[in-house]
């Protein structure tokens, strides 16, 4: 049951999906590693393999994993990282420091994911200059993949965290007002996301924050008819799973999507009920009042 | 990803097995880089791994490789995964697969003593569970948790345990499992993956507990705990349940403004799900648009 029987999983689904020894451990490890982990010869580390495991798209939380200490308290830091860039920057800020103390820097894979939480409270903070950002978003995708071009997207391996680097690039496109350029990356992405082989629990918390990336666009594009069927995917995922991370903005998207495309007044007026008791919920009765407000004044419904 | 530290793992079957240092690593490895390696300052090589888990044992749910106990393993876990978030009815086909390899363990027992307790069936459910926790060598006894490995099902069932103590009205003897359980997770799990599901269940479970023995300012610590648990790891599919539970505990505090507030909240989540339900129209053709 221990890691050793990894190696075999990684190569029979590298074999299913007809890759190359190469490309699948480009920018991660050599050739001759990973082959000495598909044959149980050694440990990989711990980020090593999820790396290897995220690009073949098996989910390694069915797996039992053995790792060191310094790896598990590494992973344990990125979380809380990330549990409050939202909430406290300054918390978040010394947390990175951390990370990045703790990161093994002869380690590509554990480098690109404190540049990763690095970047993202680079965004968060919006200190420098948002074109400098975007140029280190993709200066960080090719640590590990050295010939990284957006239009050959579609023929790639990709980790989480890269993929989450796309995802975070085309925010910072989104802000430069590049909408086009950040719709494109968006639905590269999702279409990566979207192949066959991936592992539905893998990708679960991506593909709802890439989706709902896309309705914010398209909505701020002004494309309301696009967005809408989003959207619909959106929320048809909510009920399969009974729930998903982003409700309040999901509703948010869909309301102003209903106003727009002038939808019948009680089917508009039910979402924004619906969405007043969901933002009430999560963000409390302040927020709510100005949704309220927004709704009043932009769209004359009281 | 679950994940066990291997040191951590080895210090503590070493120790729960009186075994000294020097016992594990003769012929093996050096005193010295074992006590490396159990500090977690060294990752062992294969072959030197293979040794240490084969000389402390099977009996304490540790074995080497083994490829159809890591496929058992794999089904295991997505059951109870389902299980966890009322999926159900995804399970028949995992259940079918883990019976065809016939294995001869504690978990279709676990499965039933589940099914039991969604049937209200409290004295079968215990039976149930006490003869799994007899396989593993508990025997009810919460005092060896400390160091044993717990898969994901054997944590699932101590909740379920504790949860049919305190529907029999053993509150003292559920908490105090639950208590251990909560602490056994704290010191020695990853909370990345199920392992952070099966928290946030306990929580729950636990605020559940105190609302029924009426403790409701008890019961609303545990509900912020297992909500600010949710926010943070992105685990959305208990909120309704936690939502429930405060407006039952505000009620019993006899707050009726925050009671109502909470049972709406509820609401609106259970019509959010039906309503995108019925609401599926034709699909618009998003190809079109598409690059």
């Amino acid at each position: 049951m221990w890691e050793v029987r990894i190696g075999e999983i990684i190569r029979s689904q590298r074999e299913k999906l007809n890759i190359r020894q190469g490309k699948l451990s480009e920018g991660i490890c050599t050739v001759s590693t990973l082959s000495k982990i598909e044959n149980g010869v050694i440990f990989p580390t711990r980020y090593k393999l999820q790396y290897l495991m995220e690009r073949l798209g098996i989910d390694s939380e069915q797996y039992v994993i053995l790792s060191s200490k310094r790896e598990i308290e590494f992973n344990e830091m990125v979380r809380v990282f990330n549990s409050c860039l939202k909430k406290d920057p300054a918390v978040a800020t010394y947390m990175l420091k951390r990370v990045e103390k703790a990161a093994d820097s002869t380690n590509d894979a554990e480098y690109q994911i404190y540049g990763e939480c690095s970047l993202r409270l680079d965004i968060a903070e919006r200190k420098k200059p948002l074109e400098n950002i975007a140029r280190e978003a993709m200066e960080l995708l090719h640590d590990t993949k050295a010939n990284f071009s957006l239009d050959r997207l579609g023929e790639d391996l990709l980790s989480k965290t890269e993929w989450n680097i796309l995802i975070d690039y085309a925010k910072v496109l989104m802000l430069l007002d590049r909408k086009e350029e950040a719709l494109r990356v968006l639905l590269g992405v999702k279409g990566y996301l979207s192949k066959k082989h991936m592992d539905a629990e893998l990708i679960r918390g991506d593909y709802e924050t890439v989706l709902l990336r896309i309705v914010e666009t398209l909505v701020s594009m002004g494309r309301f008819f696009e967005a809408d069927s989003y959207s619909d995917e959106l929320l048809e995922g909510f009920s399969k799973n009974k729930a998903t991370a982003n409700l309040v903005e999901i509703m948010i998207n869909r309301t102003t999507i209903a106003i727009n495309l002038r939808k019948p007044p009680e089917h508009v007026k039910r979402m924004i009920m619906q969405t007043r008791e969901v933002i009430k919920m999560d963000k409390g009765s302040e927020t709510a009042e100005r949704f309220d407000d927004y709704v009043r004044k932009e769209c004359g419904y009281a | 990803m679950s994940e066990y530290c291997m040191g951590e793992m080895i210090k503590r079957t070493r120790k729960s097995m009186n075994m000294s240092q020097e016992e594990l690593a003769f012929g093996i490895c050096s005193v010295s880089t074992l006590s490396r390696i159990e500090n977690g300052l060294e990752t062992p090589a294969r072959a030197t791994f293979e040794k240490m888990v084969e000389r402390l044992g099977e009996s304490k749910g540790l074995s080497p490789c083994d490829t159809a106990e890591d496929e058992a393993y794999r089904l295991r876990l997505l059951t109870v995964r389902n299980i966890i978030r009322g999926q159900q009815e995804k399970n028949s086909f995992l259940l079918d697969e883990y019976g065809a390899m016939g294995r001869a363990d504690a978990f279709p027992d676990y499965i039933k003593a589940s099914a039991s307790l969604d049937e209200q069936n409290t004295t079968e459910c215990v039976a149930l569970l006490k003869s799994i926790f007899g396989k593993k060598g508990f025997r009810g006894d919460l005092s060896k948790i400390d160091y044993a490995i717990l898969e994901p099902y054997e944590v699932h069932s101590f909740i379920l345990y504790a949860k049919c103590l305190s529907e029999k009205g053993e509150y003292s003897k559920a908490e105090r499992t639950i208590n251990a359980l909560k602490k056994y997770l704290e010191e020695s799990c990853n909370f990345d993956g199920i392992y952070g599901e099966l928290y946030i269940v306990l929580l729950t479970e636990y605020a559940e507990m105190a609302v029924t023995m009426g403790n409701s300012a008890e019961s609303l610590a545990w509900c912020a705990l297992a909500l600010n648990e949710i926010e943070c790891r992105g685990k959305t599919f208990l909120k309704k349940k936690v939502f429930d539970i405060k407006a039952r505990a505000y009620e019993a505090d006899g707050r009726r403004e925050l009671e109502h507030e909470y049972r709406n909240y509820a609401h609106v989540l259970t019509e959010l799900i039906k309503s995108c339900a019925v609401e599926r129209k034709k699909p618009v053709a998003v190809a079109m648009f598409n690059y």
